[in-house]
């Protein structure tokens, strides 16, 4: 298992890094009054803002694979300096149906983590993010009785069922991506994934070939992403005694 | 970043993610083979006295199974060791071992008596069944008016489980 969460730390790391460096590059960052200005200061003045996301990409591969549906939501509120905390879930069911194996699955899933903005903010006004976050995810997966046929070439054919099974599975996930205002209020994004299953042990015997908001049941280790489009509510926008003089009309020319 | 950098790594990262997705199958190949097998290694004495034994190949192996009209082997030369596969219909069937098939008077018949257990490879696999080898007996000792090859045969390891690198029957034959 630490095999792979290295290797999904080497594929973020320079994905989101690279981003923060990127964006420095716009801001005034060779101003001393900016560089040194506390970053509490900003936060305060910004509003609340509490944003319900749908994700996209699930109905999408639902409906080019066809034996499986899975439907995803996401909140997440910005609590503190680049700090995000969020809580997900959804629901999903699946159809597998093939002459040696079948059965049916259905489950409903939630994570809760929080997400980093790793870049810097140019405006008030700026809610764009590049991330990186962690979540811990849990789900109850209801699999119906399996039917079974094992072929040997040489012997013939035997067949039976296997009794239906209620796992819970549990799960940790590195995440990261990107959110974009695109228009006021409304934010386009995506999260790429590394989940790394906890219970492995739990899942040995037929487990679920697609388990909403993990992945592939068989697995443990998921690579997975999502796309979403959110709207967010924003209020009680703070008066701040002490705000420095207009710093955003400085920092962001290209916004 | 500007706003319109922001769009670009936004859409550029959604590309990528649709081409991650483009390689999801409905159904993952399977890659594992779906039935597991006896792998059985022929030895003899290494002199006509002694405890010493050594490999032997057999000239031309016939190996088939004696209540199945399917055929399995017809004549397989030079071989130390090989394998077979048992019924996973019942918990014991019957094998016939002939070392050289141009001397159809030396024939065996190997008994296999096992527990069976059906095992989970994965969902692109489906299932397969273990065995326990509980007992395997010859013919060679039961006949002794015919003219047999098997010395006799020791079980070597009872767990058929799918281990290719596994020596799971030892089958000793007369110099």
């Amino acid at each position: 298992m630490l095999k792979y969460l290295i290797r999904y730390i080497l594929i973020l790391a320079p994905l989101l890094y690279a981003f923060p460096l990127y964006a420095q590059d716009d801001t005034t960052a060779d101003d001393p009054e900016e560089v040194n200005k506390p970053k509490d200061i900003l936060f305060r003045q910004l509003p609340h803002q509490w944003r319900f996301s749908l994700d996209l990409s699930k109905p999408l591969s639902s409906a080019l694979l066809g034996n499986r549906n899975g439907y995803e939501l996401m909140t997440d509120y910005h609590f503190r300096k680049d700090l995000y905390a969020v809580l997900e879930g959804g629901w999903g069911s699946s159809r597998y149906e093939y002459p040696d194996l079948g059965y049916r699955s259905a489950n409903a899933f939630m994570r809760i983590g929080f997400d980093k903005n790793m870049m810097q903010r140019l405006s008030l006004t700026d809610w764009d993010m590049v991330f990186a976050g962690l979540r811990y995810g849990m789900s109850v997966i209801r699999r119906g009785e399996s039917h079974y046929t094992t072929t040997d070439s040489l012997w013939g054919q035997t067949s039976g069922t296997i009794g239906a099974r209620t796992f819970t599975g549990h799960w940790v996930e590195l995440t990261g991506g990107m959110n974009v205002e695109v228009v006021p209020r409304i934010f386009l994004g995506w999260t790429i994934r590394g989940r790394f299953l906890l219970n492995r042990s739990a899942f040995e015997e037929l487990p679920p070939f697609y388990i909403a908001g993990y992945g592939k049941g068989d697995k443990n280790t998921i690579f997975d992403f999502n796309f979403y489009l959110g709207y967010a509510l924003r209020w009680n926008k703070a008066k701040v005694k002490e705000a420095p003089a207009a710093p955003e009309e400085k920092a962001s020319p290209g916004k | 970043m500007t706003k319109r950098g922001m769009i670009q790594k936004l859409l550029l990262g959604m590309g990528v993610c649709l081409g991650f997705a483009a390689c999801d199958k409905e159904r993952d190949p399977c890659l594992e083979p779906k039935n597991v097998s006896v792998n059985l290694h022929f030895y003899r004495r290494a002199a006509d006295t002694g405890t010493v034994f050594v490999d032997t190949l057999l000239p031309n192996m016939v190996l088939n199974p004696l209540d199945n009209p399917s055929v399995y082997t017809t004549g397989v030369r030079g071989v130390s060791r090989y394998s077979l596969r048992l019924s996973p219909l019942e918990d014991s069937c019957r094998w016939y071992l002939q070392p050289d098939s141009t001397q159809p008077g030396k024939r065996d018949t190997l008994i296999f008596r096992y527990e069976r257990r059906l095992h989970f490879i994965s969902n692109a696999c489906g299932y397969t069944y273990y065995y326990k080898l509980n007992e395997v007996k010859t013919t060679g000792r039961i006949l002794a008016d015919t003219i047999h090859a098997i010395d006799s045969v020791v079980i070597a390891n009872r767990d058929i489980e799918g281990d290719a690198s596994k020596e799971h029957l030892k089958i000793y034959f007369h110099r």
